[in-house]
């Protein structure tokens, strides 16, 4: 066992995938030698595994998530590492038109792909670098998202993410950077599509996904104090998206707050929040409630920022309106 | 094709009939014939057989109430189609009335009980609570919410299905007074509760009391018993001297419906009948008509079926007027005030038989004595023709060597 960081658990598993299979290989811009990556995630890599399995590429998302298609396509498997998921903007043909090769060329060819990214406000990097975009990158349709909400859970789901022949969106959110976890030596993988109960209790479920987990945990232990007993689930994956765990969930509390950290329109809370309320409703007890920002852009002031990204005082109103 | 699973019409009952148990699961596979469904109405219950071999699609689950002439559910023959038919006709749980062109009766309007016009629309319940209230026929619009906003939660309807639980006695229990056990109303229980309510409240009731010298019923009894094999009862003589005292009296043979007082051509007499669960009352029909060796055996096999539990809707239909016969109670000079069965416009008790002392043509003589106590709807019969009745009844069983000889032949 060792303590490791989120960055640190992560490399782990990036170190294990490569030296498992030569087929897999990292490309992006600053992995290399002078950063490995903005949260050093990728720091070690190139000195192991040299320049051609680490390829630094020039300033263009498209270029990279475009030959990371063609590098699957042809039997590769490749990690695209797009910075921050706000960029993904620049290869959105790519996200939207070529990534479903697999689905429209009916199955002839396997495109495993794992797209990593870093998610999240809560630095003041302003609008372009702190976006979740989680509901929108939902609806692109074609591939899996991943969203780990510890080291732990974000090792095991990204040695999986690399392993799957589909193309996989691994969302890594910023401020879970410094979280540390105590990490098994041996080899563990966590399936995708697999959601996990974080907190067990009886009166509310809280479903939120990456940081907002730590957040609803921090908000279950002050409730806990009042007699408010909250159940938190981390979906871990929102494509596919472990139903039958939300559901069960709220078919024991019959009460649910949806959390994420995007606009409420279209967000991932917004639409587990309709999967419940269409599946789910016969167990519900009171209104679905659901916690995410506001319809603007993240903004760059902190004092705005801070409003902006949902805290355990949202959680914890949200939760009081409904029991 | 499908068979639809339809509640048929029942003699004159227009009630919703109860579903009591389906016999198969959704989706199981039923035999042609087989019981698939268990209702109950009017204090029966009855069983719906399956007229064909299939899978069972349920439209109206356990525990609701259906119309009559409703579809509560299908038989599909295959599979696949058992998909289409669940499809297109989704389990209900606020049934939906399907009723079908050849089975409308004119008499009968149904109360719309429609997902539309359920019970507490416009209540603010959650969906979990709503649908516990549904499955444990709570009735929400008696319950007051403690959730947010005053909505009713799914701890309102557990607390209300606790207090369901006690007898006559609400959430706020008084101290001193605690529950042993509770007995749920419905089946048998509810059907007595409703009717003899329904009775004394809908109309204007009275009792004439009066006894009955029986020396002559008894040697009558003694004669009778030493001829045949059937040992003939007291009931099985008042079945048979009441219906020749309604021959002579029709009007006590009547009731007061759509504004107007029917007498009834038939003379149906109805004996109430103990059994475990309650009550129920079997009929002779045309008792007029018949022997006395006849409306022995035939009332035997009544009781009998009504013990086991197994009447049919025919033999509990069509009564005009009803004996009870509390004799079986044992001996005991005692009255009671009965209640009328159903639309009926009277009924006659009898009592037990003692011995007491009377005068006979001046001497103090001691005879065995039953009394009788006759309930008569005063809204339709006046004292005098109640009096007319229980006259005749009395003499024909003082006397009842008149029965040798009726009105009619003379």
């Amino acid at each position: 066992m060792k303590e490791l960081m989120l960055t640190q658990a992560e490399n782990q598993a990036f170190d294990e995938e490569m030296e498992r299979d030569p087929d897999v290989f990292i490309l992006g811009e600053d992995i290399g030698l002078y950063w490995g990556g903005p949260f050093g995630q990728f720091r070690g890599l190139i000195e192991k595994y040299g320049p051609k399995r680490v390829r630094e590429t020039p300033i263009s998302e498209k270029a990279i998530l475009g030959g990371a298609i063609g590098a699957a396509a042809a039997g590769m498997r490749p990690c695209a590492a797009m910075m921050f998921v706000d960029f993904l903007g620049c290869a959105f043909d790519e996200m939207i038109n070529q990534l479903q090769m697999r689905y429209m060329f009916g199955g002839k060819i396997k495109l495993p792909l794992t797209i990593v990214a870093n998610i999240g406000a809560g630095f003041s990097t302003a609008a372009q670098h702190s976006k979740s975009m989680l509901g929108l990158l939902m609806g692109v349709t074609g591939l899996k998202i991943v969203v780990p909400s510890n080291p732990y859970d974000a090792k095991g789901l990204l040695k999986s993410s690399i392993r799957d022949d589909n193309p996989v969106l691994f969302l890594s959110h910023k401020k879970l950077t410094p979280i540390t976890q105590q990490i098994p030596d041996e080899e563990y993988l966590i399936p995708l599509g697999k959601a996990d109960v974080k907190r067990e209790g009886n009166d509310v479920t809280v479903v939120a996904t990456a940081y907002m987990v730590q957040v609803a945990l921090s908000a279950a232990t002050k409730l806990q104090e009042e007699g408010i007993s909250v159940e938190v689930v981390d979906p871990r994956c929102l494509i596919p998206l472990d139903k039958e765990t939300i559901l069960g969930s709220v078919e024991k509390t019959g009460r649910i707050v949806t959390v994420s950290e995007d606009p409420k329109t279209c967000s991932a809370a917004a639409l587990i929040a309709a999967m419940v309320a269409e599946e789910g409703f016969d167990f519900l007890d009171a209104p679905i409630k659901v916690v995410s920002c506001p319809a603007t852009p993240v903004p760059f002031s902190p004092a705005l920022e801070s409003y902006y990204v949902p805290d355990e005082e949202n959680i914890i109103q949200a939760i009081k309106e409904i029991i | 094709m499908s068979i639809p699973i339809k509640i048929a019409k029942i003699g004159w009952g227009t009630d919703p009939v109860e579903l009591v148990e389906w016999r198969a699961g959704e989706g199981g596979r039923v035999e042609n014939d087989s019981v698939i469904l268990a209702v109950t109405t009017k204090k029966i219950e009855s069983d719906i057989h399956a007229e064909g071999d299939g899978y069972l699609h349920i439209v109206v689950p356990e525990g609701l109430k259906a119309e009559i002439g409703s579809v509560v559910g299908y038989i599909a023959e295959t599979e696949e189609e058992l998909k289409k038919i669940q499809g297109e006709n989704p389990t209900d749980s606020g049934v939906t009335v399907e009723k079908e062109e050849d089975s409308i009766d004119e008499t009968s309007v149904p109360e719309a009980v429609s997902r539309r016009s359920r019970k507490g629309e416009g209540i603010r319940i959650s969906p979990v609570a709503r649908k516990m209230a549904e499955e444990n026929n709570i009735d929400i619009s008696s319950i007051t919410g403690t959730g947010p906003g005053g909505r009713i939660v799914r701890k309102d309807i557990e607390n209300a299905i606790e207090d369901s639980k006690k007898p006559g006695v609400s959430s706020n229990m008084q101290p001193g007074k605690n529950v042993k056990s509770t007995i749920p109303l419905r089946g048998m229980r509810k059907a007595i509760a409703e009717n003899m309510y329904q009775s004394i409240s809908s109309s204007a009731q009275l009792t004439l009391m009066g006894e009955i010298d029986m020396t002559e019923v008894v040697k009558l009894r003694e004669t009778l018993k030493a001829q045949f094999v059937d040992s003939i009862t007291f009931t099985d003589i008042f079945v048979f001297v009441v219906a020749k005292a309604l021959k002579e009296h029709p009007i006590i043979n009547s009731s007061l419906e759509d504004n107007e007082i029917k007498i009834w051509e038939n003379i149906n007499i109805g004996i109430a009948t103990a059994v475990d669960e309650g009550l129920i009352v079997p009929v002779v029909k045309d008792a007029d008509k018949k022997p006395l060796s006849l409306i022995s055996r035939e009332i035997k096999a009544l009781a009998g079926k009504a013990r086991e539990g197994k009447l049919d809707f025919e033999d509990i239909e069509y009564g005009t007027f009803t004996i009870t016969n509390m004799g079986a109670l044992g001996e005991g000079y005692r009255f009671e005030t009965v209640i009328i069965n159903g639309h009926e416009c009277a009924i006659l008790g009898t009592g037990g038989i003692s011995d007491r002392v009377v005068a006979r043509d001046g001497e103090i003589v001691i005879r065995p004595v039953m009394t009788f106590y006759f309930t008569y709807d005063h809204r339709i019969i006046t004292g005098a023709v109640a009096g007319a009745f229980t006259e005749t009844v009395r003499k024909l069983l003082e006397n009842p060597y008149l029965l040798i000889i009726s009105k009619e032949d003379i």
